[in-house]
């Protein structure tokens, strides 16, 4: 960029920060470009520039009563570019993050309906039911617990207690 | 793609919203002088009342332009000076509240402005401020003195106002004078 027109943004900044309305025109033509060329360098997209820019811009608009003259208008305008060029960065990276999230979820459940996932989870709760109602030994057997016994004597009582484990079932659920 | 006239539109509009934000600071210096003045005076509606239209002012003026601002920050300090003395006067000089128009108290008064006044039109004269930054600037400090005088009734207003008037219009004259 030119020395010129980036005298020429300083001066229209100035002048509007002085209360003189007639330089927004100006503010518009040459201050806009270089804001929104500046944010697509830093965004790559162009509708992201667009927004990004717009954003840039209005903020600016906003905060130009404050804008101390002594600095160099072009550089203020750009530290307000790269803050919001940032910030829309970091929130882009935590909608991808988000998003990469819920599809991960949506693959594991891809697999089953919502009927089918009604009835698993109907099915966890009975056999919940059903463990509840054993005895810690009868857990053991049946694998649900470290087993102090092996062999034969587990044989038997893991039997023992898949007969208990039917006649709870039957007792919940019916002869079914 | 963007539209250049709703940008242009949307701008200004941010900008006219950035504009009385930043004329809104006022009220952080003139909300609590408006405490001292009714609880100084003991006249809050008054103080209120006057408070209000010093604040609709100073907010008017910092939002139009810079000689504005430069106006609204002269004005105030100028009228600084009055305005803590009169809240002290009036704690010494209770009697002072029913004085006639022409007493000491009114002389007192005028002797305060006067200062003031004449500090505020060197202010003025040195930064070649125009006529109406002048009569902006001087309204604002004559308010803001009238706050502190409240307590002093009308001799003390009288003679606030009139002393910052004559300083301010005295150095105005004479700088006129001189160009």
């Amino acid at each position: 960029m030119d020395a010129a027109r980036r005298k020429e943004i300083h001066d229209a900044m100035v002048r509007l920060s002085d209360g003189d309305r007639t330089t927004f025109d100006v503010l518009v033509d040459q201050l806009w470009p270089v804001i929104f060329s500046f944010a697509q360098r830093g965004l790559g997209k162009v509708a992201d520039a667009e927004d990004v820019a717009q954003e840039v811009f209005y903020r600016i608009c906003a905060r130009i009563a404050d804008f101390d003259r002594s600095r160099d208008g072009l550089s203020w305008a750009f530290g307000i570019a790269s803050y919001e060029i940032m910030t829309h960065r970091r929130r882009a990276q935590r909608r991808r993050e988000v998003a990469s999230n819920v599809d991960l979820t949506r693959i594991v459940d891809s697999s089953a309906s919502q009927e089918d996932q009604i009835m698993a989870r109907e099915i966890e709760r009975a056999f919940e039911q059903v463990v509840g109602a054993l005895t810690e030994e009868d857990r053991e057997s049946l694998g649900l617990g470290d087993a102090a016994v092996g062999g034969a004597t587990l044989r038997k009582r893991r039997q023992r207690a898949l007969e208990r484990v039917r006649g709870i079932w039957r007792q919940v659920y019916g002869e079914s | 793609m963007v539209n250049r006239e709703q940008l242009k539109r949307e701008g200004l509009r941010a900008y006219e919203a950035g504009r009385l934000r930043q004329a809104s600071r006022a009220t952080w210096v003139l909300a609590p002088t408006v405490l001292v003045c009714a609880l100084g005076t003991g006249r809050g509606e008054a103080c209120a009342c006057l408070g209000v239209v010093l604040l609709a002012a100073s907010v008017l003026l910092r939002w139009r332009d810079r000689r504005g601002v430069d106006s609204v920050r002269y004005g105030l300090l100028a009228g600084a000076l009055p305005l803590l003395i009169g809240v002290v006067v009036t704690y010494v000089a209770p009697d002072c509240a029913n004085a006639p128009l022409l007493s000491i108290c009114t002389a007192a008064c005028l002797g305060l402005g006067l200062p003031s006044g004449i500090w505020l039109g060197r202010r003025l004269a040195r930064r070649q401020a125009s006529p109406s930054t002048w009569i902006a600037a001087t309204g604002i400090a004559t308010l803001a003195a009238s706050l502190g005088c409240l307590g002093l009734g009308v001799a003390g207003v009288t003679g606030a106002i009139f002393g910052l008037v004559i300083g301010t219009a005295s150095i105005q004259a004479a700088a006129r004078s001189a160009s």
